[in-house]
């Protein structure tokens, strides 16, 4: 197992190394001057291109590419992601103060997406090719189809416009009042957990119709043990150890929801705030976002793996 | 019996749709760019079908026109994405070694960004436009076709008909395009129409966060972008729009799992 541990953390390094070198890149590929930027109208005249200058070199512009990527690298290393070109704040802080937001987002979507889809997975499969089977059935294949923005929007006017039980947009802090909070967090949560829940309850359902099969089904039956419970005890056990991986793959694209969710619902995360840096072009927010993010989800899925291993003893013999 | 005409329907539909993506001009019926200063807003009618805009456009003119910019965009990114992956799994794939993990790392590193992350890179990059939002997504699926190749070569290039096609002199080239790259081909294709549903909504996503196509050109994002600022006075603008990505999305992913039945080996044999 230590061995196993070692060398999915080894094989992670270079891929966060690549990850890295390659948002440094397409940030320094760029159209525009860093230094201008910084400096605003005044780069354009003349009389200033000396501190011009003197800005490039304070700032390494004027140094290799590689010497470049390796200092601010370092600088990663020791969290210091730079200054936002707009706002002039520590990018780290500002990334630091719209995460809550966004982690309780989609903490929100997957606990409600598991909550609804392990019963409605485990159902479908006892019952296979009753009505509740094929209602479900039906909504996975529309809900992984469903835009999630345009969810999110019919939410909005039949919820907000039309009935007005809930705000249409906006976001507030959990501390500051739990209530408001809450009620504007469901309607973007269910947006998001409406693919999880369709992709979740399809696949735990055909793992589970897959796991009724074995041999070791049949016997716990034999021994006089009833069906819900055999498919809770035996069946439900092994087929989470599967769930367990596919939900470190959908976290990619809860991650790239998530960016479009908050803007339909104005919901102030990361997400929000890296559509925003993006139109005024504030690179080293832009950089600092998507490393972030990719690093991150590289991590979860290394965690994901180690996991599995551990929830598995198959993996770890095998290996 | 029924299920040949079933099959006659439905290729019906799907050349009708191709005609009207390819011909919108066919059955729109305005300009998709006109104005009717005296409709702004106005609900479905006879004359408009699905309403008008803030600038009294036909809404079912601009959706059918988004339809092209939608789908082309998704499908030449698809397209590149195969042209570059495959070959790259296929090499991966055969040749092993430091060669395999060279691309494979590269690929592992492309994966680490979720798609409408990388897509944000780009166009933070690039600067918003088609082109970025189509290169954007052919890179997201370059790896995901390679790692699909290099998986089916892995395979494929311990057959018995492999070895027969070397031991008669057939070069490294040949064995991989003429034996190998044929019959890995299956899940390529399934994943190829997946993955254009995948696009579309990854482009109209990303229009409608105004980091892809952009106005006066319709897209369905575009549109439902600017659907929103009108959500109160005017809802048949944001639901039109979202149904027709919808209805395509949909339509896709269906014919890939219909295709992934009679083209994927593994799906066959199981409900065989």
């Amino acid at each position: 197992m230590a061995r196993f541990l070692v060398r999915r953390l080894v094989h992670g390094v270079p891929t966060v190394l690549l990850v890295s070198f390659l948002v440094f890149g397409a940030m320094h590929l760029a159209p525009g001057d860093p230094a201008a930027l910084l400096m605003g109208q005044a780069a354009a005249r003349p009389e200033n291109a000396a501190a011009l200058e003197r800005l490039r070199a304070e700032m390494g512009l004027d140094k290799p590419f590689l010497v470049q990527y390796v200092t601010w690298l370092s600088g990663v290393l020791r969290l210091d992601f730079g200054t936002s070109n707009r706002s002039g704040l520590p990018v780290l802080d500002l990334i630091l103060g719209r995460l809550p937001a966004t982690l309780e987002l989609v903490a929100a979507a997957f606990i409600l997406s598991l909550l609804l889809a392990v019963p409605a997975g485990v159902i479908a499969a006892l019952r296979r090719g009753s009505m509740f089977d094929r209602l479900l059935m039906i909504f996975a294949v529309g809900g992984v189809a469903v835009p999630g923005f345009w969810l999110g929007m019919t939410l909005i006017l039949l919820f907000a416009v039309q009935l007005q039980w809930l705000p249409s947009s906006g976001y507030v802090p959990f501390f500051e009042d739990p209530v408001r909070n809450l009620r504007h967090l469901i309607l973007p949560a269910v947006t998001l957990a409406v693919y999880l829940l369709a992709v979740f309850s399809r696949f735990l359902r055909a793992e589970m119709i897959e796991t009724l099969r074995q041999d070791y089904i049949r016997t716990a039956l034999a021994k006089g043990l009833s069906m819900p419970v055999v498919a809770i005890r035996h069946g439900l056990r092994n087929t989470l150890t599967s769930l367990w991986t596919i939900m470190g793959m959908e976290l990619g694209s809860l991650l790239g929801g998530v960016v479009i969710v908050e803007q339909v619902f104005g919901w102030s995360g990361i997400g929000w705030l890296a559509v925003q840096a993006v139109n005024n072009q504030d690179y080293p927010l832009v950089q600092a976002i998507v490393l972030m993010i990719a690093v991150g989800f590289t991590v979860i899925n290394i965690v994901v793996d180690i996991g599995y291993a551990l929830l598995n003893p198959r993996v770890r013999v095998d290996s | 019996m029924l299920r040949r005409w079933s099959f006659i329907l439905k290729l019906g539909v799907g050349l009708l749709l191709l005609l009207i993506v390819v011909f919108p001009g066919l059955v729109a019926p305005h300009d998709p760019n006109e104005m009717h200063i005296e409709a702004i807003l106005e609900g479905p009618s006879w004359r408009f079908p699905l309403g008008t805009d803030e600038f009294g456009r036909d809404l079912l003119s601009r959706c059918l026109y988004g339809a092209r910019i939608s789908l082309a965009i998704s499908g030449v990114a698809v397209l590149i994405a195969m042209i570059i992956g495959i070959p790259l799994g296929l090499v991966s794939g055969y040749f092993g070694g430091p060669v395999d993990s060279i691309i494979m790392r590269l690929q592992d590193a492309l994966l680490s960004f979720p798609m409408v992350l990388l897509a944000i890179l780009l166009v933070a990059t690039l600067g918003s436009s088609m082109q970025t939002v189509t290169v954007a997504i052919a890179v997201a699926y370059i790896p995901r076709f390679a790692r699909l190749a290099r998986a089916g070569t892995l395979v494929i290039k311990e057959q018995e008909y492999i070895e027969a096609a070397r031991a008669i002199g057939a070069g490294h080239l040949r064995t991989l395009f003429r034996g190998i790259l044929p019959n890995a081909m299956g899940p390529l294709i399934v994943q190829a129409t997946l993955a254009v549903a995948v696009s579309i909504l990854i482009e109209t996503g990303l229009s409608y966060l105004g980091l892809g196509v952009q106005p006066p050109t319709p897209s369905w994002g575009n549109l439902l972008r600017s659907a929103q600022t009108y959500i109160r006075i005017a809802p048949w603008y944001v639901l039109s729009p979202g149904a027709f990505v919808f209805a395509t999305v949909l339509g896709f992913n269906l014919l890939g799992d219909r295709l992934r039945e009679r083209l994927d080996p593994r799906v066959r044999r199981a409900l065989d």
